[in-house]
């Protein structure tokens, strides 16, 4: 109730202030060359709305892309950082009061998200059709966003395969798969959880646990009743974390756990997470890669542009420089985030190439080859609604 | 005491409440309200917050009216400790719980018995009951009680007579306020709560924001409900327990 008159007196204050300067008209921006976007977006401020839980992705942008668009076409870049599930909450209010200027340029999207803003239109338009960078992405990893297709309304940023990580120091032997995760489970009570289904990575583990048990008539068919996939859930959780009467709420508690030595293990989306939280002593010193033969699911992200942007040339220009072959490199490289490239390395020059296979990789991240034949695809956001919906009832309870 | 104009704040306040009710009510049809009473994951999340409130306000009206009157009749600083707590906001007082409670096993977080939930708000709600009270139980006329003790009346009748009647409505207005409170809470619930049953602030923002959306109907129904259920009780309160304790106080029954 109060959060609710909040945001009702909030977005009344909005509407009261909207006297701001009219974007421009979209036809014109997405049907102009690239050269006179960039010239229109000379000298501007560009507002990126993200969401802001992990530091060595603050750093990135604050650090190295900032700079990078003040020095190459004088942009003004800002970083605000929000949860994607409330911009999209903001942006559909926006859109019901006919907010025609909003305040953000950029925003990082996928998985549901993306599905929702897309339902509802609240995205700019085809933009990656302007954009020159996008000769270099990868076509596979643009095509569809979790199961829905981008229709061009947003860029592949980066690309990320699902990793588990375990503690060498008290995991001797790592199970090879699922069924092996579940014995070394029983035999080690309170050393594993997972997060909780309304957390995407918590979700996924669900999605994981459906690739290894599941039929594949089953997995085409989000309306199946996934019995095994419940039975399996069902025989871990008494001998989880907690004894499965709780799970933690976000990825980030599950960290804390593991950072904390309460479990053995963590898990999460990109190969590369592991590296920084080593370095700067989070992690255990001992943190090692896992990646089950049942598969790992591969998951892309994507920059777009909201429907009201204020200032879509800026934000075109940003996305196009973030999708740039140095501004990918540096967020592949663990300095700051370690995150995989969303670019088909087979486009970019050879030097480039070249720089991207030099850059270490740490003893938590796994080596390529840990993921030949065990890349999965993405399956249909229906499942994500399915597991939302019948976890609580079928597996928490 | 500020006796200045409340009326602007009334107005705004009334505004919100009526807009948002009616953004909620235009937003839920009468089958999003059967549909949440058929859905058990609801259902027991309602009853374990009822439990929570209930058990939070009763205990901190208790400790919270027993120290004002304690406290009613002492003179100097010590009470004023007691604002502390009232400067930490709710989240505040939930991280102090991750860290003071998390390892102790019997009253962790997490726990299935909501101990740490309804700790944290007996730490922060029995100081607003106290500094509710203590204004009251300063301006008690004991001369009441002695009358009684003069007319001969039983213990009981003299501490309702030269106190109860006074006290009965401040203490049901605190308790309502601590109950409007706690029962529909999000920030302390979602950083101490379970994973289920969730307590019902968490589950309706959860309803909100979850999935494809399509369950936000059911969200607006809970907060129609809910205010619903409030709105009753003060109007319970205002119409049937107020003029009771007055016509009380001024010796027209009995």
């Amino acid at each position: 109730m109060i959060k609710q008159m909040t945001a009702i007196a909030a977005t009344g204050l909005l509407l009261a202030g909207c006297a701001s300067p009219t974007a421009p008209v979209q036809e014109k921006v997405l049907g102009s060359s690239y050269t006179s976007i960039e010239k229109d977006a000379n000298a501007t401020t560009v507002r990126m709305y993200m969401w802001g839980g992990d530091e060595g992705i603050n750093t990135y942008i604050d650090e190295y892309v900032a700079p990078k668009v003040k020095k190459e076409h004088n942009i003004t870049l800002k970083r605000v950082p929000i949860e994607t599930a409330d911009l999209i909450q903001k942006l559909r209010a926006e859109k019901k009061a006919g907010k025609e200027t909003g305040v953000i340029d950029v925003v990082w999207i996928n998985g549901d998200n993306f599905r929702n803003a897309k339902k509802d239109g609240l995205l700019y338009g085809e933009i990656t059709k302007v954009l020159p960078n996008m000769k270099y992405v990868d076509p596979q990893a643009q095509g569809s966003d979790s199961g829905t297709p981008t229709d061009h309304l947003e860029a592949a940023w980066g690309k990320v395969q699902y990793t588990f990580h375990y503690d060498k120091a008290s995991v001797a032997n790592p199970p090879k798969d699922l069924q092996e995760l579940k014995s070394w489970v029983k035999e080690n009570p309170g050393k594993f959880t997972y997060p909780e289904v309304t957390d995407f990575t918590g979700n996924a583990f669900v999605r994981h646990v459906m690739y290894g048990v599941e039929s594949k008539e089953t997995l085409k068919d989000p309306k199946a009743d996934f019995k095994k996939t419940w039975a399996y859930l069902n025989e871990l959780k008494p001998y989880l974390w907690k004894e499965g009467k709780t799970y933690p709420k976000t990825l980030a508690q599950l960290d804390q756990l593991y950072a904390k030595g309460s479990v053995a293990f963590t898990m999460g989306f990109n190969e590369r997470r592991a590296e920084q939280e080593v370095k700067s002593g989070t992690f255990p010193k001992e943190t090692r890669p896992l990646v089950l033969t049942d598969g790992s699911i591969a998951s892309t992200h994507f920059l777009s542009i909201p429907f009201n942007a204020p200032n879509p040339n800026g934000a075109l220009v940003t996305i196009n420089t973030l999708l740039s072959p140095d501004a990918q490199l540096k967020k592949f490289d663990g300095t700051y985030w370690g995150d995989g490239t969303s670019l088909d390395l087979t486009t970019v020059s050879s030097t480039e190439r070249q720089a991207f296979e030099d850059v270490p990789v740490a003893a938590s991240t796994p080596k390529p080859a840990a993921f030949d034949g065990k890349v999965r695809a993405e399956l249909d956001p229906a499942f994500f609604d399915v597991i939302r919906k019948d976890w609580p009832e079928r597996v928490a309870r | 005491m500020w006796r200045g104009n409340a009326w602007p704040a009334t107005l705004l306040i009334t505004g919100m409440v009526v807009y948002g009710l009616f953004v909620s009510l235009s937003m839920t049809t009468w089958e999003d309200y059967s549909r949440l009473f058929r859905d058990p994951v609801f259902l027991e999340s309602i009853g374990i917050s009822l439990y929570v409130a209930v058990s939070s306000t009763v205990l901190s009206v208790l400790i919270g009216a027993w120290l004002a009157g304690f406290f009613a009749k002492q003179t100097g600083w010590t009470a004023q400790v007691l604002a502390v707590p009232l400067f930490l906001p709710h989240l505040g007082a939930a991280y102090l719980a991750i860290l003071y409670l998390s390892d102790l096993p019997v009253i962790g977080p997490h726990e299935v018995n909501q101990f740490s939930i309804i700790l944290t708000y007996l730490y922060k709600e029995i100081p607003f009951v106290f500094f509710y009270l203590l204004p009251v139980y300063r301006r008690l006329d004991h001369r009441y009680e002695e009358l009684g003790l003069m007319l001969g009346l039983s213990r009981l009748k003299r501490f309702w007579h030269g106190k109860g009647v006074f006290l009965l409505f401040p203490v049901l207005e605190a308790a309502f306020i601590v109950f409007a409170f706690t029962l529909f809470a999000y920030e302390v619930p979602a950083l101490l709560g379970v994973t289920y049953p969730k307590l019902i602030g968490v589950y309706t923002f959860d309803l909100y924001t979850q999935g494809d959306l399509s369950r936000q109907p059911e969200a607006f129904a809970i907060s129609v409900l809910l205010t619903g259920i409030l709105f009753l009780l003060l109007v319970i309160f205002t119409r049937t327990i107020r003029p009771l304790t007055e016509r009380i106080s001024k010796g027209r029954v009995e």
